[in-house]
């Protein structure tokens, strides 16, 4: 832009110049003219530094345009003749020209020219020759406009050629509406909502939204983004398709449209059905190994002091003689077969247990029992494993009996896999039973001082098969806190935990007092867990 | 022969009625010094502090410390006065991972354990560790 003006400068000084030596006897003022080419030079030098010039550049170029025109014409009519004349016209073109750059400045500048050479015409006595420049300036210009709109005109007519090739070349289904009232649609579009190009013409392009889509079809119109959405679509016959859309604006035949392209999501959709599926099940494969790996390790850790017990006592036997045992050893020895024994049973009912709650066959056993002394009794039966580990147990709660109406063995339950845990995980720090009676409820905990439950996984440990710590390390099935949820809530219960790690947790259960019969509806998994156990 | 029927034993086990099954085997067998550990790291204290070596009983899955931790600090402490070292486990570790440490799978064979006790026991795996110098 700043070089206009310097070329401005060279064609109005290097002109005169030019005429000048053709001229020599012409009078013609050099000062005048230096100083109508001062402002565009300027212009030139100082846009290097103003930004001021450097950001109104344009409007520059047209005033000392509009000055230097002025000038010309102004010296034609002092002193006329034929150079003069010659250059007023050439300089009226190349005026022109620069004034291309916009239409509105060539519309404001032939406007002007027209003007001044009326003007000049009438103070110079009805010289209607001052009028040429301006005649010849509106020739130049329809020539110009007509030479640029035949090619436009051109271009726009192979570009239509081009567009509706494209247009049904394409893969994605697109449509052109104009305010909802479809323009075109491609033959992609036809296809995939069953239409006839031609027929649908005219409808509602809104039509083919699903009517549960409509609000977000609504929406993202409201707010004009052009980034893809998915919808569902309805095609003529009812059928429903999943379909990406974009839109854009588009100009159609010197319209302002919307291009709305329309992504089919089927065989996507079905793609990543199929991949999850497929995932899942690879993950319940998976799950159900380390189960298998894990359930066996668990069967056969009490299975090694059960035969041992048994080992011994043979042996024993053999080398002494009944006779030579007292009874105290035996005792020993068969009380830790008893336990053993025991041990594998409740891994069986765990498994049994989950597999029951897996496919509903588990119902509640309500009677009325005292739950002040279920507790008792719970704490009693562990004082003999309590005492061996070195673990000390503490009961807090008050000595009145509180009436309950629950399943006692699944109440138990829950208790003896809460202090069951605190044994494993409570490092033999104490333990304490915490429970009371509130209104129509009843709450009870069990609080620990052990390693705790990462934060991460608190939400977790209620799940089958997992657990908080490595199988490595600590045993189980990592089923003893789902039988629990899934008790509690077949109660219309509440269980909670609260935990930090390396200082101990604590469980709670809430169970209402009287729990309702029936069957029970457990909350459907729809994780990727699933494993059958049987 | 008497020197190694007397030899002290230190069970390592987190369940308490193998200890306790393992320790009632023991003295019927006329062993009177004998030692438990329900961890790893406890098993490690009672190694560094008691004066005479050991016949050591380890499990591996313990919670605390494992027995995998208990090899390592044995592997890396020479000075500690160990006889020799069973591995027992319900699960079966590959030879690579057991060092060259005798194996004795759960459930206990008790011929084994006697056995290996009193000294007379050979290992399944190969032995190629300094802390359980018997013939291969």
């Amino acid at each position: 832009m700043r070089f206009l003006h310097l070329l401005e400068v060279f064609i109005y000084f290097g002109w005169w110049l030019f005429i000048r030596e053709l001229y020599p006897d012409r009078v013609d003022p050099l000062y005048s003219r230096l100083v109508v080419v001062l402002p565009p030079l300027f212009c030139f030098v100082l846009s290097y530094r103003v930004k001021w010039i450097r950001d109104h550049l344009e409007t520059l170029f047209y005033a000392t345009l509009y000055v230097l025109v002025t000038h010309n014409f102004y010296q034609n009519h002092l002193n006329y003749d034929l150079p003069s004349w010659v250059m007023t016209i050439y300089i009226t073109i190349a005026g022109v020209c620069a004034c291309f750059l916009s239409s509105r400045a060539l519309f404001f500048f032939s406007v002007y020219l027209v003007g001044l050479g009326l003007y000049l015409a009438h103070v110079n006595h009805y010289r209607y020759d001052f009028f040429v420049p301006g005649l010849i300036t509106i020739t130049a210009l329809m020539n110009i406009t007509l030479y640029y709109r035949n090619r436009a005109l051109k271009q726009v007519a192979e570009g239509k050629i081009r567009f509706e090739k494209l247009f049904n070349a394409t893969f994605e289904a697109v449509a052109l509406h104009e305010n909802g009232k479809i323009i075109a649609v491609n033959k992609s579009f036809g296809e995939l909502f069953g239409v006839d190009s031609e027929e649908v013409i005219g409808q509602e392009i809104f039509s083919f939204v699903a009517p549960e889509s409509l609000d977000v079809v609504v929406q993202q119109t409201d707010e004009g983004w052009e980034r893809p959405y998915e919808i569902d679509t309805r095609t003529r016959t009812g059928e429903r398709i999943p379909v990406q859309v974009s839109v854009k604006r588009h100009i159609y035949e010197g319209r302002e449209v919307r291009m709305v392209a329309v992504r089919d999501l089927r065989d996507r959709l079905r793609f990543e059905a199929e991949r999850r599926k497929k995932l899942e099940a690879q993950a319940a494969v998976e799950l159900r190994d380390q189960f298998i790996s894990i359930a066996s390790h668990e069967l056969r850790t009490p299975l090694t002091p059960l035969k041992l017990s048994n080992d011994i006592l043979v042996r024993l036997i053999e080398e002494r003689g009944l006779d030579g045992l007292t009874s105290a050893h035996v005792l020993r020895i068969l009380r830790n077969t008893g336990t053993q024994i025991g041990r594998i049973t409740k891994l069986i009912d765990d498994m049994l247990d989950v597999s029951r709650m897996k496919i509903g066959h588990f119902e509640l056993n309500l009677e009325d029992f005292d739950f002040n002394e279920m507790v008792r009794q719970v704490a009693d039966l562990y004082a003999y494993e309590l005492e061996r580990s070195g673990t000390s147990l503490r009961v807090i709660a008050k000595k009145q009996p509180i009436p309950v109406h629950l399943d006692r063995n699944r109440v138990e339950q829950v208790l003896t896999n809460f202090v069951k845990n605190a044994l494993i995980y409570g490092n033999g720090k104490p333990i304490v039973i915490t429970y009371r009676c509130l209104k129509d409820r009843v709450f009870f905990s069990v609080r620990d001082r052990g390693i705790g439950i990462p934060e991460d996984k608190i939400g977790k440990i209620f799940e089958r098969f997992e657990r908080a710590v490595s199988a490595k390390n600590y045993g189980g099935l990592g089923l003893g806190l789902y039988i629990v949820q899934q008790i509690v809530s077949a109660h219309r219960g509440e269980v909670r935990v609260k935990s930090k790690l390396g200082r101990g947790s604590r469980f709670s259960a809430i169970f209402p007092l009287r729990a309702k019969p029936g069957k029970i509806s457990f909350r459907s998994e729809n994780h990727s867990n699933e494993l059958e156990l049987e | 022969m008497a020197a190694k029927h007397n030899a002290a034993i230190l069970i390592i086990d987190d369940d308490a009625y193998i200890r306790e099954m393992l320790t009632l085997l023991f003295e019927s067998e006329g062993m009177d010094r004998i030692e438990t550990a329900v961890n790893g790291a406890e098993g490690l204290r009672k190694l560094e502090a008691f004066g005479e070596p050991f016949v050591v009983f380890l499990d591996l899955m313990m919670p605390i410390s494992s027995g995998w931790d208990v090899l390592d600090a044995v592997d890396g402490n020479p000075d500690l006065k160990i006889h020799r070292i069973a591995v027992m486990s319900a699960s079966r570790p590959d030879k690579s991972e057991l060092r060259g440490y005798p194996f004795l799978p759960k459930p206990l064979d008790l011929q084994q354990v006697v056995r290996f006790a009193k000294g007379g026991f050979k290992p399944s795996g190969p032995s190629t560790n300094g802390h359980s110098p018997m013939p291969d």
